[in-house]
């Protein structure tokens, strides 16, 4: 069962030349920036002013790239991301109240051209997700539908991360030294683990966060791993990565899930949890595999994934 | 040729004479009194006349044959045998046979059989009215010219001005004629002239004209053309002469006397009608031949050669010729390509030097045809198409078409927008959902087949546009449990298949790689003070199109016996919710709870 061919060579290789690896995307990106793997990008002030980012944060982010010898690469601009000038389907979208990630899978399955994946943080009260309106007219915007949504939930942030890959959380988020996805991770390797595995569990891949859940038990060890749900597979991963974030892991595996073979599908993930129950007794956290590709997918990647704008 | 036109009596050569048989003719006389139908109508009562002379020693016996167009074809009168005297020339007046020929007939042709050896009486044959005001001469050919055969000839038309081809077949058999009619720079050509034996055809080049029939070739004789030639070939090796005869009012007739000798007309090949057709099955097709030839001038005779050969197939599965009836009629049976063949005699080239022809091979007869049955017909996919985003669902919504012959463009369409094609112009399409069905097979498929511009009738399938609509649970759950030491809990696995509508079909087996997603939201935890990491898969259908659901229970330590969390779960496949279930993961294992949709 599952998406992909489990004997073919792996999409992503990056090699580690140093005890600091070296990133490289298999996209050549014209405008150079600066950015790490899963790293956020800010777009231009002037044509995204909904998705600023204070300048002393991005030189901060330049400044600890540089020391972490990272290459430069960098998807900001609109031009480096075609999926949020892609035109929805000719359908109007009128929905009113649905959650968050409802939503986005919502706007996901209209793209008319291209596709987009979302790696999303979010936090649920009472196990429910913020919830939003969709107003849609035809012919608008992936960018449209993000002011839209942004407007609606300003404590939340979208970020380009890949050109396919817009990352959602909540602003606080980012500066949350107890967020599980700003844990530091040393080294992470995949080695052909399959994404969909390692974004439903991450626990089982990245020692540091699954101690971080560990302790969510207490010295009870009160705490139950739920798993419901077919078992995840997707493309397989190989990944190595130094000192980057959860978040930062999850982001590149997402990534590596782009442009992949036709039987397989790009992949988003879903990290929500109550911040007001973390590390409480009784707390719920869900990882979930979030799938957004459009409604027209197979008929894009009939000419290859490559093509796929 | 000799004489062509010019009305001069061509001499007999000595070189020709081992080629003379001993008996001479003549046509295209009036006799008696001539039928309303004859050039020669109204202008009298005619009496042939055959002016003999005898070349020998030896007295000869001489015997008249009249021939004329009977009421049921050509009929022969032989008359009472004379005696011509050596060397003598003798006036024979035929008068005796008017009592012979009581129905009046258009014309006639006298036959003189003599009794010596050949060439050894010439003659002159020609009709005089009684009132001597008109007498109409004839050309006498000797049947035994074998190479007599060929003629050209000048024809005038105008108000008072008749011209009539007389063609005499002299032989034995039917004997076919190439002819043609040459005007203001046309060409037409007489292809269905065929001459019994011992028949004298009169050819009037007024009908001729004014019929304005075009010929095989799509030519006819220019309506107001007032002269021309015509030139006319035996298509047998038979002896066949011909005379034009141009006749005026009140004015003496010019006979115009056919050529003799040395110019046969040579096979040049055998054309089939229609020539490569494409055909639907089913249909009947009529064949024709048409042989062409060419004399020594170059000139191209025509004539029609259907019944002159035998029809065949090469794929008689593909089509075939009625063994009754209609031989050249083919009936096209299945799809497919198949060569047509006809077959006739071998035809005898003449090879000619210095005057003499003789025959030098005999060529086969034969010409080809390829015919085309032209089909289409939808050979490969399924009376329906999923709906879904899946990126494997498209190759089973494939429709596969096959046209014969190959080579030719397809064109799908559809009876409504309920489905789109990949390409509407390949054998095999890729079709996408873009509606459900509201009904069974209420979209019909079509695809048309053009090959060589000939459309085939188009193939058509009525599909269903089905979506997923429920889930029906498979079995047991199965549950493994984990008894530690660093593992408690267990590994549990329900099974589902999806079912669509409209019609609430299952999904066949083989759909693997299905989209399968899904939304869970954990409502409570019993006993309390547990706190829950949940993790949501996403997969797809495995190979028997099942949903294999992992509903597992994790932990370090031993489940608490009164464990109870409660779930709502929503499946959805290809983006389509199927499904809600109320879960319970207990001690022990997963308790479902299906809350719909039920059909």
């Amino acid at each position: 069962m599952g998406w992909g061919d489990r004997g073919r060579p792996y999409l992503q290789v990056f090699e580690e030349k140093s005890m600091l690896a070296s990133y490289s995307s298999p996209r050549q990106v014209a405008n150079p920036g600066v950015r790490a793997p899963g790293q956020l990008n800010r777009l231009d002030e002037t044509k995204h002013s909904s998705w600023v980012f204070p300048h002393r944060i991005l030189f901060l982010l330049f400044a600890a790239i540089i020391a972490l010898g990272l290459r430069p690469r960098s998807v900001a601009g609109s031009s480096q991301a075609p999926t949020l000038n892609a035109v929805l389907r000719y359908r109007a979208l009128f929905v009113r109240g649905i959650p968050l990630t409802e939503a986005l899978r919502t706007i996901g399955a209209d793209v008319e051209k291209g596709y987009i994946s979302f790696g999303v943080e979010v936090y649920v009260t009472a196990g429910k997700e913020p919830v939003v309106d969709l107003d849609v007219p035809p012919g608008a915007s992936v960018d449209d539908v993000r002011r839209q949504l942004s407007r609606q939930l300003p404590q939340y942030e979208f970020d380009i991360v890949s050109p396919h890959l817009v990352s959602v959380c909540p602003k606080v988020a980012m500066r949350d030294p107890k967020d599980p996805l700003n844990i530091r991770v040393l080294r992470f390797d995949a080695n052909g683990e399959a994404a969909g595995a390692i974004l439903t569990w991450p626990e089982r891949f990245i020692p540091e966060l699954r101690q971080r859940t560990g302790s969510q038990g207490g010295a009870d060890n009160k705490h139950i791993d739920l798993y419901v749900g077919p078992v995840a597979v997707g493309t397989a991963v190989k990944l190595s990565l130094r000192n980057v974030t959860v978040r930062q892991i999850l982001c590149a595996v997402s990534e590596a899930t782009e442009d992949t073979g036709p039987k397989d599908v790009p992949l988003g993930w879903e990290y929500s949890f109550d911040p007001q129950m973390m590390f409480k007794p009784g707390a719920v956290q869900s990882w979930r595999l979030l799938m957004t590709f459009p409604h027209n997918w197979a008929e894009q990647v009939r000419e290859g994934p490559d093509k796929v704008p | 040729m000799n004489s062509h036109g010019t009305g001069e009596r061509p001499q007999r050569s000595a070189q020709y004479a081992h080629l003379c048989a001993t008996l001479l003719h003549a046509n295209g006389l009036p006799f008696g009194v001539p039928s309303t139908d004859s050039p020669y109508a109204g202008t009298g009562t005619y009496t042939p006349h055959v002016i003999a002379r005898n070349l020998t020693g030896s007295p000869q016996s001489i015997t008249p044959t009249l021939e004329y167009p009977g009421a049921s074809g050509p009929t022969q009168s032989t008359l009472a045998p004379l005696t011509l005297a050596p060397y003598a020339t003798m006036d024979i007046p035929l008068g005796t046979a008017l009592a012979v020929i009581t129905t009046p007939v258009p014309h006639a042709a006298i036959g003189i059989q003599y009794s010596g050896a050949p060439g050894s009486v010439i003659a002159d044959v020609a009709s005089i009215e009684q009132k001597g005001e008109l007498a109409v001469s004839s050309y006498v050919e000797n049947t035994g010219n074998n190479f007599a055969g060929s003629g050209a000839h000048a024809w005038h038309l105008d108000a008072q001005t008749e011209s009539i081809l007389y063609l005499s077949n002299l032989g034995n058999q039917e004997c076919p004629i190439g002819m043609r009619v040459q005007a203001n720079g046309v060409a037409y050509f007489v292809t269905d002239v065929r001459l019994k034996a011992h028949e004298t055809r009169a050819i009037s080049l007024r009908q001729l004209r004014d019929a304005q029939k075009t010929d095989f070739q799509g030519h006819k004789i220019p309506a107001d053309a007032t002269d021309g030639s015509v030139l006319w070939a035996r298509l047998k090796n038979l002896p066949v002469t011909g005379t034009l005869d141009v006749v005026s009012d009140d004015q003496l007739v010019t006979p115009e006397a056919s050529g003799s000798c040395c110019c046969p007309a040579n096979y040049q090949g055998l054309s089939l009608a229609p020539g490569d057709p494409d055909v639907l099955v089913g249909d009947p097709l009529q064949y024709s031949a048409t042989l062409a030839t060419m004399d020594c001038n170059g000139n191209y005779y025509y004539a029609t050669w259907t019944n002159d050969v035998t029809w065949n197939s090469s794929d008689k599965t593909v089509a075939n010729f009625q063994t009754s009836g209609n031989p050249s009629l083919l009936s096209a049976l299945t799809p497919g390509t198949t060569n047509v063949i006809a077959n006739g005699s071998c035809w005898e080239q003449y090879m000619c030097c210095a005057g003499v022809c003789n025959p030098a091979a005999c060529v086969p007869v034969e010409g080809g045809s390829t015919v085309n049955v032209v089909a289409v017909s939808i050979t490969g996919g399924n009376n329906y198409v999923l709906w879904g985003s899946d990126p494997n669902i498209l190759i089973f919504n494939e429709q596969q078409a096959a046209g014969t012959p190959s080579g030719g463009q397809y064109a799908w369409s559809a009876s409504n927008s309920k489905v789109s094609f990949n390409s509407t112009g390949a054998a095999l399409v890729t079709l996408t959902a873009q509606s459900p069905s509201a009904s069974l097979l209420d979209t019909q498929l079509i695809v048309n087949y053009t090959y060589n511009n000939f459309g085939a009738t188009p193939a058509t399938r009525y599909i269903t546009v089905r979506i997923y609509k429920f889930l029906q649970q498979s079995g047991q759950v199965q549950v493994v449990l984990l008894n530690g030491p660093s593992q408690y809990g267990y590994n549990a696995t329900a099974y589902y298949n999806i079912y669509t509508n409209p019609g609430g079909q299952s999904v066949p087996s083989d759909f693997s790689n299905v989209p399968i997603f899904e939304t869970v939201t954990i409502n409570s935890v019993t006993p309390s003070g547990y706190s829950v990491t949940l993790h949501q898969g996403a997969g797809a259908t495995y190979a028997d199109s099942e949903i294999h659901d992992n509903l597992s229970v994790v932990t370090t330590s031993p489940l608490p016996s009164n464990l109870d969390i409660n779930a709502s779960q929503d499946i959805s496949v290809s983006g389509i919710y199927v499904r809600s279930n109320t879960l319970n993961y207990m001690a022990t294992g997963p308790v479902i709870t299906n809350n719909g949709p039920f059909n």
